[in-house]
């Protein structure tokens, strides 16, 4: 018994996985497992896994724990027609639903995610917000970073931080907004004009990618908010300046 | 109204082949999925016209064997080029531009539950799976693949999740309501006479 269970226990997405196999392996009846034998088996695996030193996940754990109350619910007087069982066949069949629909929309996506799609034109709608924290539908800072995306991803060999921050893009960005309104209204209360570059942390010669996007964030909206002046020009040219003259408002 | 009603239509309103062109027009530009409601809104026509219009446009691309296509996006439209053309692009962009990113079993189990269960909390999405599936969540909005659809109202207010145009564009839908019967996925992978 024990070499067949000898699976890594990462192989499995989650306990209703793995139970699964166990039903599949013992050719079990779903509808009336023998839930002494399933728990027996699951236990001596999450073991194993135990001497193989692996993280358990909490959730094996708890599904012993569920079925060990199974168990003792079978073994004690019930009224008709109530079986222990019912719910952990239901999310079983459901789990196994999804399963075997994510192996079909897997293959279609190795056909269907090839279609390309053109990168975005800089469109901006006449929509206003719906509230008025959502200003991204105003300015296309989205559409920003995704220019600095492409233009980092075709010039991809070129520089060393690029590849930095290839491997940082993917994943949310590190650096807080709001830390960089602090940073800019600090910088901006001791200089007459700034410019962009001045909003970013450059270390060792390298700009990372989301620094510069924190940056943008949080120049749009202090821009947005009034508490930043822009001048003319595209993000690059433009001096920025604190508005000294701005009522202090009241939250 | 049908703007073919309209007894100025060779003045004001362009005919049926225009519209098409329009459409295609838009289309290229955006590189994005348009809604339809928008381009009714450009053409100052309705709806049901746009869409009709978009079909045809649709089926237009397809019968002239073209390497681009009109994708039908639930409420939006989309101009994509083929699949089979993908090399000759990544060829053309020396980039590792669209490069394939491979799923994990997670993130195709999750992307299903949402496709099927939508508008869904991940709480409802981990109680299906039976594991923690937070990050894969987050992971599947990052890459536009499900979006947040609002809050449900019960306490802690839990964010809901959908799929996204993208989604369908990857997945070869049309729309949601052409995602397979859910029961016809054969639950288990047993050849014994069980009675479901």
């Amino acid at each position: 018994m024990n070499a067949a269970l000898n699976f890594r226990l990462e192989a499995f997405e989650g306990p209703l996985d793995l139970l699964l196999s166990l039903i599949e392996k013992n050719k079990i009846n779903i509808f009336d497992i023998p839930i002494a034998l399933i728990l027996e088996q699951y236990n001596e695996y999450i073991e194993s896994a135990k001497l193989h030193d692996m993280n358990i996940a909490a959730e094996f754990i708890e599904m012993s724990a569920r079925l060990i109350y199974i168990k003792c619910r079978m073994l004690l007087p019930r009224p008709v027609g109530e079986d222990p069982r019912e719910e952990l066949v239901r999310d079983l069949l459901l789990y196994a639903q999804m399963k075997n629909a994510a192996a079909y929309f897997n293959e279609r996506y190795e056909y269907f995610s090839d279609r390309y799609e053109k990168d975005p034109e800089a469109i901006l709608t006449e929509d206003s917000p719906e509230d008025e924290s959502d200003f991204y539908n105003l300015f296309p800072a989205g559409i920003l970073s995704q220019s600095l995306k492409s233009i980092i991803e075709s010039n991809r060999d070129k520089a060393r931080h690029y590849n930095i921050a290839d491997k940082i893009l993917p994943r949310r960005p590190r650096a807080s907004v709001s830390e960089k309104y602090i940073y800019i209204l600090r910088k901006a209360y001791g200089q007459k004009t700034l410019a962009f570059g001045d909003f970013l942390k450059v270390e060792n010669g390298v700009v990372r990618i989301d620094d510069v996007i924190a940056a943008l964030n949080a120049v749009l909206r202090l821009v947005m908010s009034g508490a930043l002046i822009c001048g003319e020009g595209n993000i690059l040219e433009c001096e920025f300046e604190l508005n000294r003259k701005r009522k202090s408002k009241k939250q | 109204m049908n703007i073919l009603d309209s007894p100025f239509i060779e003045d004001l309103f362009p005919s049926i082949e225009n519209i098409e062109a329009v459409i295609e027009a838009l289309l290229f530009v955006s590189g994005e999925p348009v809604a339809v409601k928008e381009i009714a809104k450009i053409l100052e026509s309705d709806v049901n016209s746009i869409t009709q219009a978009m079909k045809s446009c649709a089926d237009k691309y397809n019968r002239d064997g073209r390497a681009t296509e009109l994708l039908i996006l639930e409420d939006s439209a989309q101009i994509v080029v083929k699949p089979e053309y993908i090399n000759y692009i990544r060829s053309f962009k020396k980039s590792e531009t669209h490069q394939k990113k491979v799923f994990s079993k997670a993130a195709m189990e999750i992307l299903s539950i949402v496709a099927y269960f939508q508008p869904v909390t991940k709480n409802y999405i981990e109680q299906v799976r039976g594991i923690d599936s937070s990050y894969t969540v987050n992971m599947l909005v990052e890459r536009g693949f499900l979006e947040e659809k609002g809050r449900l109202d019960a306490p802690g207010k839990p964010m809901r999740y959908g799929t996204t145009h993208k989604f369908l564009r990857c997945f070869g839908l049309s729309s949601l309501a052409d995602l397979p019967d859910r029961q016809s996925f054969a639950e288990l992978n047993q050849e014994d006479e069980i009675e479901k």
